[in-house]
């Protein structure tokens, strides 16, 4: 039994499908576009990630009232994509509702697999980065928060404040957009 | 976006958190010129979305049905177990069963049934085949009881 207070903190399955029905157009355009992020780097396709999330989302997952719909749905495309690689790696032909093959512990990569990805990674990572070969700043903040920076570290890196932080990093993912528009993989 | 649990993340992830924080703080009008410029068309990618959604709601009531239909195939194939007993060898049998097992006979109805006079065989027939439901007798009278 949810006690009151607690059911009260959180949206029903029925609140989360109501609440998504009621999205905006720019809203549903966002989901689209973050699904197709966080399959931009892996062999995933974006509309079964996206329709898995809203699966989960209206199933096993819990939305804290006052929480955007979108983040909601954000986050658990985020952890969808992870939980499909990670079963992915032992299992290629699991089905994207297999939690619990995600959740089971890793056992790890075999040492040419782990060669291999690492290399991919790199290859991916010159390529974003020379991208903006030309641009300095935006030079600076790819690489930099693929290092972890983020926040003030990264602007003061940067030098820039705020406004024209968000604006650069707009700037570069209109550009990585434009490049890669069928996900970085390639 | 920022996520604080599970595993390290990659450069690649750590990128594409950052970018959808961006994207996610971004105008309603800079996303639909954005899905505009990049599909031709705003309303393609909605309908697009929409629809994924609602084949989300499908297949989740889809999982609701196989789970009901397994319920009542489950219900179907338990009572399908239960050989029909004749009537007349019914009465016989239950006191043959109420005698030599004392469990049954703490079943209060059931032995109530079996010891009096006036229980019918279809009396008897019903309440054998309850007690072999719940798996207290088994179905053919060849086993020892």
């Amino acid at each position: 039994m949810v006690p009151n207070e607690q059911r009260r903190s959180t949206l029903s399955s029925g609140d989360v499908a109501e609440a998504v029905r009621a999205l905006s157009d720019a809203d549903w355009a966002r989901l689209h576009r973050v699904a197709k992020f966080y399959c931009a780097n892996r062999p995933l396709n974006p509309d079964d990630i996206l329709q898995e999330a809203f699966c989960r989302a209206l199933d096993t997952r819990v939305c804290p009232a006052g929480v955007s719909v979108v983040k909601f749905i954000a986050e658990i495309v985020r952890s969808v994509a992870s939980d499909a690689m990670k079963s992915r790696a032992r299992h290629p032909e699991a089905p994207l509702d297999d939690e619990a093959s995600a959740a089971r512990p890793d056992p790890g990569l075999s040492a040419e697999a782990a060669l291999a990805e690492k290399q991919e990674m790199d290859r991916i990572k010159k390529a974003m980065i020379g991208l903006f070969s030309g641009d300095p700043v935006a030079e600076i903040i790819v690489e930099g928060t693929m290092e972890e920076m983020e926040g003030e570290e990264l602007r003061a890196l940067a030098g820039l404040d705020k406004v024209a932080f968000a604006s650069q990093r707009r700037r570069i993912r209109r550009t990585i957009d434009k490049a890669f528009p069928d996900g970085w993989a390639q | 976006m920022t996520n604080s649990k599970d595993t390290p993340r990659g450069p690649l992830d750590l990128l594409a958190d950052s970018l959808i924080d961006d994207l996610l703080s971004a105008s309603d009008e800079e996303i639909l010129a954005e899905a505009k410029e990049d599909f031709g068309s705003a309303d393609k990618v909605v309908a697009a979305t929409k629809e994924i959604f609602e084949r989300a709601i499908a297949s989740k009531a889809k999982g609701r049905l196989a789970a009901a239909r397994a319920g009542v195939k489950g219900d179907r194939e338990r009572t399908a177990a239960i050989v029909p007993i004749a009537a007349s060898q019914a009465k016989q049998r239950l006191a043959k069963a109420l005698a030599t097992n004392p469990r049954l006979q703490n079943l209060t109805m059931a032995a109530r049934h079996g010891k009096s006079a006036s229980t019918s065989d279809t009396d008897a027939e019903g309440v054998l085949e309850d007690l072999i439901e719940l798996g207290l007798l088994p179905q053919n009278d060849d086993h020892h009881e």
